[in-house]
């Protein structure tokens, strides 16, 4: 597995609404034939995002069928792997963040790194932090 | 019906309206309150968005989630917003 998406990168790459969308999934369409996956985290990240008003408005999903969306996703020609981390979090990694958001994106990088690959990510501030352990998207 | 159960206070004038479209209707049995006042309020009160719902395509591995028309774009950052605060 070469990529690692991060909740966002998930969320822009299925949502037609989010501003990264166009970008999002030619990326992740390039990408996926030298292995991609999600973790867990990710996983339910993007479940709570699709069921999320905040977020969706008016065309929120069900449970099932934001189930039915992300296991489509993870299915056909590359399939993408569903990551469930074996380690604790370093201490190393996340005592740089600066702030309580950057909690999960640093966990994310470490899921990545853990698993051989880097996380595929839009956010500024991961990106500047571990420049190799992280791709831009968009 | 899985409905709610309540009590109006209508105005003269509506009240004499709901009566005569019931008459017009055909009646209590083909019109009843409860039909008339449902149907004004769906045609009023429902916007196109609350009924609105994201298209779905499920190709394997290439899904797509088209929302309903004008719906808001999303940001990273309200992604960001909705997940961690």
């Amino acid at each position: 597995m070469k990529h690692l998406l991060d909740n966002d990168v998930f969320l822009a790459a299925i949502y037609r609404g989010h501003a990264l969308h166009g970008r999002a999934r030619l990326w992740l369409d390039a990408a996926k034939p030298g292995g991609w996956g999600v973790a867990v985290e990710t996983y339910l990240a993007m479940v709570r995002l699709s069921m999320n008003p905040a977020v969706m408005h008016a065309g929120v999903l069900t449970a099932k069928q934001a189930l039915d969306v992300v296991e489509a996703e993870l299915g056909g020609r590359h399939p993408g792997r569903v990551i469930l981390s074996a380690r604790k979090p370093e201490r190393t990694l996340l005592e740089k963040a600066v702030g309580h958001r950057q909690i999960m994106d640093f966990w994310l990088v470490q899921v990545a790194r853990d698993n051989g690959a880097k996380l595929a990510t839009a956010d500024a501030g991961t990106l500047a932090n571990w420049p190799a352990l992280t791709v831009k998207v968009g | 019906m899985n409905g709610m159960k309540t009590t109006l206070d209508l105005p003269a004038d509506v009240a004499r309206s709901l009566r005569l479209e019931s008459a017009r209707r055909g009646g209590r049995k083909a019109a009843s309150l409860t039909r008339l006042v449902s149907d004004a309020v769906r045609r009023v009160y429902t916007s196109p968005e609350a009924t609105a719902k994201s298209r779905l395509d499920l190709t394997p591995g290439r899904v797509v989630v088209t929302p309903p028309r004008g719906t808001p774009k999303v940001s990273s950052e309200n992604v960001r917003a909705a997940l961690y605060d």
